[in-house]
């Protein structure tokens, strides 16, 4: 085996580390999430379409809602088309476009809104560029629970300096715990 | 399809960077460990830890996560990962001591020295450890979560399928400890004894294969009632799932198990492996991270030139909202003056400070008018003794902030424009006739607020070697030299402490014969924390001007993020109706007096007063009003960047309509609309969680400093501490009220 040098990576190495480690963060700070509870699953021809809405159940607030089309004939994933959710609780009315690049998963279509608490009327209209034949649309109907209170929603944040501040209690006191045996131990 | 497949990665900031960081810290420690004892820190350890790192990411980043609620094999494989292949290729990497060298030797020794030598934790790890413990957690942990409604929790949840991840891998890695022996680890049982240990964990995986193979029935609905892609039927997903669990689950168990039996049956013993941590004061000295020395930046900023072209293109900048603040149109989000100070400006302010230092001193467009009128006027007076303090400026600061408020200058691009003007004005007078950098020193309030808030900054200018200035006799950094001035806020670099008074001018930098000076790393707030005589300066927690511009940036930067929430705003106009004023002048002047001046020599007073009778008898309060304000600019710092980086944030694209109308350009197509990103509550709830915990870690260095026992120390800082968290809990109320839109296009 041929002999290594004794220091393999160079010290510059270690201080650029940080540095491309915030490029990489700075790079993947846009969190994608689809998936979730499956809402709907019909046969609509020429598509079978599947709806998931994520949190689980949904609640008010931020809502992520992504479709899977697949073909009817062969169940392949379609994923050549134009999706768009539109959506009404009678108050308002709201049309998002659902695209793959917002999905984690790429064979769904996924589009992130913002839903008050009610009951919502939604309608998936499925276009295309290439598709000659009429555009198909499939309602469905889906209800939104009351928003989670920001205090519960950003819990884990505001634990965070009470667990550090208890864990640097115990810090200090294990010091001064080790200075008395050290002192006691000198006498 | 395949190419949809491969390309559904999940890039999660918090993962990544949690992995970066260990392997950061490993390689570090293997590095120098590697150096010692080539025979035992090998590159195949390395290797096997990275390796190890990699199938986490894989895990729980790759297409497997992707589709792990589609298909049960997809699933099934992320898992497997996660608890028969990372773990044990992190745990052969043997990476407690790695990371524990990683790390910096302070940190090591004052921070996790505590811990690693306590025998309470000492005695918990060796029982967490023990083979029976770990064999059970393992076990536990994969025959409760394959339970059906504990799997469709964590199908329905990402909280609990999170919790289940994380249980599947800290399960597997009390499992492969006794196995791999880690260290600090002793082994508890004798080594054959792993082979029963192995192969019963090996029918308990068997059975729950064999369990999910052999089912009639679909076990977990989700996957009923899931999509079947590439014509997979549920129940032959769940038997392929059953099969991979079973045939690459036992291997992995098994393996081990043959290897151990073989060395067994030649007499092989394992090595017992001692390792101990040399002592810190034997790590080698590393210098701190020095800007100037990174390569391409480095040279840039060190160029003498680099912050003239600065200050010129501030300059520029600040011409150009003065006059469009004049003559351009009056709403404010239609013109520079409206979007460029209040927007852009602050919020990059702030997050230099908090990044870097005090870059916007550095970049001062006013440096220009000072230099004119250095060169026109005399220029030879002294700064009268009297006014030798941060008072004045601390007047300018408070008539600063009430006056933005009152004015609302936000979205007064005239009031905006007169204010650069009457800037520029200031700075040409001061320093026409005054000499030194009097107005930077004495008058800026935009200065003093950079330099109190720079002391929270990680980087600071400082010497690099202490050594080099004892033999130094011409001390350029502060006289200057025939090509350079010296340091014209009168701070001598040896004896500099902190960026306090800072301007980041580098003009030190420049004339220091020996280039000692560096722009460093340093650990935010340290000049707080040591609190010594700087040159120039004093000691701060003596000077009750600096504590007094402390206490008014903490309560200003409450008070200034809470008139612009709904709730605040609403009980105004409700205090101004009641009182029948035509105008909300005195109301929001009673509320910005009140909150800047009146409440913290209020609270200064009350928390002073409990802190001399719980913990320093006899003692009187002013001086505690003044080391422990200091200590809480940490906290007023981090409300003044979360507050800056919202309006930042919502409104980054707010030049747009300005830069379209000043170059006769439509921006009909762009959108403008002023929405939060979804991470930026998350964000900012941070920034006040490292706020207050340095502002309460300051506090206890202070009581501690000024007290002699643990018991005195913490009586004395449990007012300052419970003012830091009522602080804290208001800016966190303010965060969650519904904020007006200053100055942005809706």
């Amino acid at each position: 085996m041929p002999r290594l040098p004794a220091r393999l990576f160079p010290a510059g190495l270690f201080r650029a580390c940080p540095l491309l480690g915030c490029l990489l963060l700075a790079t993947s700070t846009r969190l994608l999430a689809d998936g979730g509870m499956v809402l709907l699953h019909q046969e609509s021809a020429p598509f079978v379409v599947t709806v998931f809405g994520s949190p689980t159940p949904l609640r008010a607030g931020a809502v992520d809602l992504s479709v899977l089309l697949q073909s009817s004939e062969t169940t392949e994933p379609v994923l050549d088309r134009d999706v768009d959710f539109i959506l009404t609780n009678g108050d308002s009315d709201i049309r998002v476009r659902a695209t793959r690049a917002q999905a984690q998963n790429k064979l769904l279509y996924a589009a992130s809104v913002r839903l008050a608490a009610g009951q919502w009327s939604y309608r998936i209209w499925v276009g295309g560029a290439h598709e000659p034949s009429a555009p198909v649309v499939i309602p469905g109907v889906m209800t939104v629970g009351a928003g989670q209170p920001k205090l519960a929603a950003y819990g884990t944040y505001l634990a965070l300096p009470f667990v550090c501040l208890a864990i640097f209690a115990l810090h200090q006191w294990l010091r001064s715990r080790m200075r008395e045996q050290i002192g006691s131990a000198t006498i | 399809m395949a190419e949809a497949i491969l390309t559904s990665w999940r890039f999660d900031p918090w993962l990544i960077g949690f992995l970066l960081a260990v392997a950061w810290l490993y390689i570090r420690g293997w590095n120098q460990l590697h150096r010692q004892s080539p025979r035992r820190y090998t590159p195949e350890r390395l290797a096997a830890y990275l390796s190890g790192l990699g199938a986490l990411f894989v895990g729980l980043a790759s297409p497997l996560d992707a589709f792990g609620n589609l298909l049960l094999e997809a699933h099934m494989v992320q898992h497997l990962l996660l608890i028969v292949v990372a773990p044990p290729l992190i745990l052969l990497g043997q990476p407690v001591l790695p990371i524990l060298r990683g790390l910096p030797p302070r940190v090591l020794k004052e921070g996790i020295g505590p811990f690693l030598s306590w025998r309470g934790l000492r005695r918990a790890g060796r029982r967490l450890t023990h083979p029976v413990v770990c064999w059970l957690a393992m076990a536990v942990a994969i025959v409760f979560w394959h339970m059906p409604r504990w799997y469709e929790l964590g199908l329905n949840s990402p909280t609990w399928h999170g919790v289940e991840h994380a249980c599947f891998f800290y399960a597997a890695i009390l499992f492969w400890w006794p196995v791999i022996q880690v260290w600090p680890g002793h082994a508890q049982w004798p080594r054959w004894m792993m082979i029963p240990y192995l192969v019963t964990a090996d029918i308990v995986n068997t059975a729950l294969s064999a369990w999910l193979v052999f089912s009639t029935h679909v076990v977990y609905r989700t996957y009923e009632l899931a999509p079947r892609l590439g014509g997979i039927s549920a129940l032959d997903d769940q038997s392929t799932a059953g099969a991979i669990m079973w045939v690459p689950g036992s291997i992995a168990y098994l393996i081990p198990a043959f290897v151990l039996t073989m060395q067994a049956l030649n007499g092989v013993r394992a090595r017992p492996q001692i390792v101990r941590i040399r002592p810190t004061a034997q790590h080698e000295i590393r210098q701190p991270w020095d800007l100037l020395r990174v390569p391409v930046l480095g040279p840039i900023v060190r160029y003498r030139h680099f912050r003239r072209v600065l200050q010129v293109v501030l300059f520029a900048l600040a011409v150009a909202v003065a006059i469009d603040g004049f003559f351009g149109p009056r709403i404010a989000p239609m013109n520079l003056a409206g979007v460029l100070p209040w927007t852009y400006w602050r919020g990059f302010a702030v997050i230099a400070l908090l990044a870097g230092g005090n870059f916007f001193c550095m970049a001062c467009p006013f440096m220009l008018p000072r230099e004119l009128g250095r060169r026109l006027l005399p220029a030879r007076h002294r700064w009268p003794g009297m006014l030798r303090s941060k008072w004045l400026a601390a007047a300018l600061l408070v008539l600063y902030l009430w006056a933005y408020e009152v004015f609302s200058l936000w979205s007064s691009p005239w009031w905006t424009a007169w204010i650069i003007v009457g800037y520029f004005t200031t700075a040409f007078v001061v320093d026409g006739f005054f000499r030194g950098a009097s107005f930077c020193k004495y008058v800026c309030p935009i200065g003093q607020f950079h330099f109190v808030n720079a002391l929270v900054s990680p980087l600071e200018v400082k010497v690099r070697s202490h050594a080099v200035c004892e033999s130094c006799r011409t001390h350029d950094c502060i006289r200057g030299n025939e090509s350079q001035r010296g340091c014209e806020l009168l701070l001598f670099q040896p004896r500099k402490t902190g960026n306090f008074d800072c301007t980041f001018c580098l003009d030190c930098v420049q004339a220091c014969p020996q280039d000692n000076v560096g722009i460093l790393a340093t650990f935010p707030g340290r000049a707080l924390i040591e609190d010594r005589h700087g040159s120039g300066i004093g000691r701060l927690s003596q000077r009750p001007d600096a504590a007094a511009l402390a206490w008014i940036l903490v309560f200003g930067a409450l008070v200034n993020a809470a008139a612009m929430v709904d709730p605040v705003m609403r009980w105004m106009h409700s205090l101004d109706a009641a009182l029948g004023w035509r105008s909300m002048l005195p109301v929001t002047t009673g509320f910005y007096l009140a909150g800047i001046l009146a409440a913290p020599a209020l609270l200064a007073w009350i928390c002073g007063a409990l802190a001399v009778r719980l913990g320093h008898p006899g003692g009187s309060w002013r001086p505690l009003a003044r080391s422990f304000g200091l200590a809480l600019i940490p906290l007023g710092f981090s409300i003044w960047v979360a507050h800056f980086s919202y309006h930042l944030l919502t409104g980054w694209r707010s030049i747009v309509p300005v830069l379209a109308r000043v170059l006769h350009r439509s921006a009909s197509a762009v959108n403008l609309s002023a929405l939060a990103p979804s991470w930026l509550p998350a964000a900012q709830i941070l920034l006040l969680d490292g706020g207050l915990m340095l502002s309460l870690y300051i506090a206890w260095r202070t009581a501690r400093g000024q007290s002699a026992g643990m018991g005195r120390a913490l009586r004395m800082v449990a007012p300052w501490a419970a003012l830091a968290i009522a602080i804290y809990a208001a800016s966190l109320w303010i965060l969650f009220q519904p904020m007006q839109m200053r100055g942005m296009v809706m």
